[in-house]
């Protein structure tokens, strides 16, 4: 009875004129959906259509990221971007672990997997930003930076895992050397892969505002390439040889 | 250009068929709208990551459709058709196809012919 | 030192891919070209209503289909673009070839009988999974429509 109730025309806009209503059901659904955010109202547009061409096609995203920067305030911008840079090192080494399934190529996994996976997940802070709220970036300095911070507490988790859980004491022979090498050469590699890639979001983001597109993470793919290539180079070079000056 | 996606345009009368136009395009979201969705199934309802993905899969279909249109020497594309295929995983296929017409101003006297 | 073999044979599957199937894929892609050139008389529409002025003799169902496989060099490509997102070129050129040959397959058919009108075009597609789960095996395209012999 129950049933019949709903699916009966009393429900239809069109036969009352009405303007749509959600089906009870769909409206417990709702608050994890959300509502349409202003950015995918300038994402659907009619006049992004190719078939359409509006009078400002292109106008649009411009429009909405000049009227947004006006309400953010510079230190909340910077604020914003520390964060998604402070959160994207802690993300990354989640990532690393969860990839661990790849882990059964022993060397193959540090040279191929964990470069590709941490090289992408320590830019995924900017990148959220650079997806969700470009209206947050004014400069290209501030990925460089990003990157930089994001690569300094990749690193400094990564050495702090090593120094405390992978290698003991009595593993090494030189302790002070141990962590001499630690704290600068793998993290100098760290940030100099970090950066390069940032390089990457810089020309994503320089092409998203002059195509008033929505931001294309595929354009910073050689720069990326770059970094994995490096990062990758590095594993295969440095890893035999700790095992070799270690024991 | 004119896309429609009925046979005929009202007041506009075909002059000539130009034969079958089409654009197709392959797209993948960034790992990380991946792992999005992967997490978004666990609670239900609309995955945004993927329907960003169709609304730009679809566009760039249909500007490739348009231009093959414009090298034609057509003004009007009728009868317009989207068909969407799962390739591989996290990546739609979108594939769009019309007959590319030229049309020009129907007389008003000989409205309701072709 | 195992786990470097493994990948090693994994990218000599990736190579052998890209050299053999990139040589195979551009003799389809000139095989297809000239074929065309060929087909040029034949006019194809997706158009439902026949217009009034044509004398049709015989109408009857064309058909042409196709089934592509992939090769390991597109399904590693692939992979890659998974990860940044954007356009996967290898595969969109595997439709592409596979929905060329279903509609050139269906022209020859229609030369055959002596039609060069195609009316009512439409086209289906099927994607044939591989041996690995999610992993694509190749494309299935098949047009069909019909064809008029015209006085």
């Amino acid at each position: 009875m129950k049933e019949r109730k709903r699916f009966s025309t009393e429900f239809e806009p069109a036969l009352h004129g009405d303007s749509f209503k959600a089906d009870p059901a769909e409206q417990r659904i709702k608050p994890l959906d959300g509502r349409q955010g202003e950015m995918e109202t300038v994402r659907d547009s009619v006049y992004s259509e190719p078939a359409v061409a509006g009078p400002d096609a292109e106008a649009n995203l411009a429009e909405w990221i000049a009227r947004k920067r006006e309400q953010c305030s510079r230190g909340g911008n910077l604020a914003f971007l520390l964060l998604a840079a402070l959160l994207s090192g802690p993300f990354a080494v989640v990532g690393a672990f969860l990839n661990g399934r790849y882990s059964i190529y022993g060397l193959g996994y540090a040279v191929l997997f964990a470069p590709i996976i941490e090289e992408l997940l320590k830019q995924s802070g900017m990148v959220y930003v650079l997806e969700r709220q470009p209206y947050r970036i004014v400069a290209p300095w501030q990925f460089i930076t990003s990157a930089v911070i994001a690569a300094l507490v990749f690193a400094s988790i990564e050495n702090v895992l090593y120094t405390f859980v992978y290698v003991g004491p009595e593993d090494v022979r030189s302790w002070t050397f141990f962590l001499w090498f630690r704290w600068t050469v793998p993290t100098t590699m760290h940030i100099t892969a970090s950066v390069i890639a940032s390089l990457g979001l810089v020309r994503v983001w320089r092409k998203q505002l002059a195509d008033g597109k929505m931001a294309d993470l595929s354009a910073a793919f050689p720069h990326f390439v770059a970094a994995m290539v490096l990062h990758g180079g590095y594993n295969f070079v440095a890893i035999p040889l700790s095992i070799l000056l270690i024991q | 250009m004119i896309v429609v996606n009925t046979e005929y345009i009202p007041g506009k009368r075909i002059t000539s068929i130009k034969g079958l136009v089409q654009g197709n395009t392959v797209r993948a979201k960034h790992i990380g709208k991946d792992i999005g969705a992967s997490l978004k199934n666990i609670i239900g309802g609309e995955l945004k990551g993927y329907t960003e993905l169709l609304v730009e899969s679809r566009r760039e279909a249909m500007s490739r459709m348009l231009a093959q249109a414009q090298e034609l020497g057509c003004n009007a594309v009728v009868n317009v058709r989207f068909a969407t295929s799962s390739i591989t995983s996290g990546a739609a296929e979108l594939y769009c196809y019309g007959t590319g017409v030229i049309v020009e101003d129907q007389p008003a006297q000989a409205s309701g012919q072709m | 030192m195992e786990g470097l073999a493994v990948l090693g044979m994994s990218l000599g599957l990736v190579m052998v891919g890209l050299i053999v199937g990139k040589s195979i894929e551009n003799s389809h892609l000139r095989n297809l070209a000239a074929r065309e050139e060929q087909y040029k008389g034949i006019v194809a529409c997706n158009l439902k209503r026949i217009p009034p002025g044509l004398n049709i003799q015989q109408a009857f169902l064309v058909t042409g289909s196709a089934v592509i496989a992939t090769d390991y060099f597109k399904v590693f490509a692939a992979g890659l673009r998974n990860l940044f997102g954007g356009e996967m070129k290898s595969y969109r050129s595997l439709m592409e070839r596979a929905r060329r040959e279903a509609m050139l397959r269906m022209m020859e058919q229609a030369a055959q009988a002596g039609a060069k009108i195609i009316w009512n075009v439409r086209y289906e597609t099927t994607c044939i999974s591989g041996q690995e789960k999610n992993k694509p095996g190749g494309v299935e395209v098949i047009a069909y429509g019909t064809a008029f012999k015209t006085a």
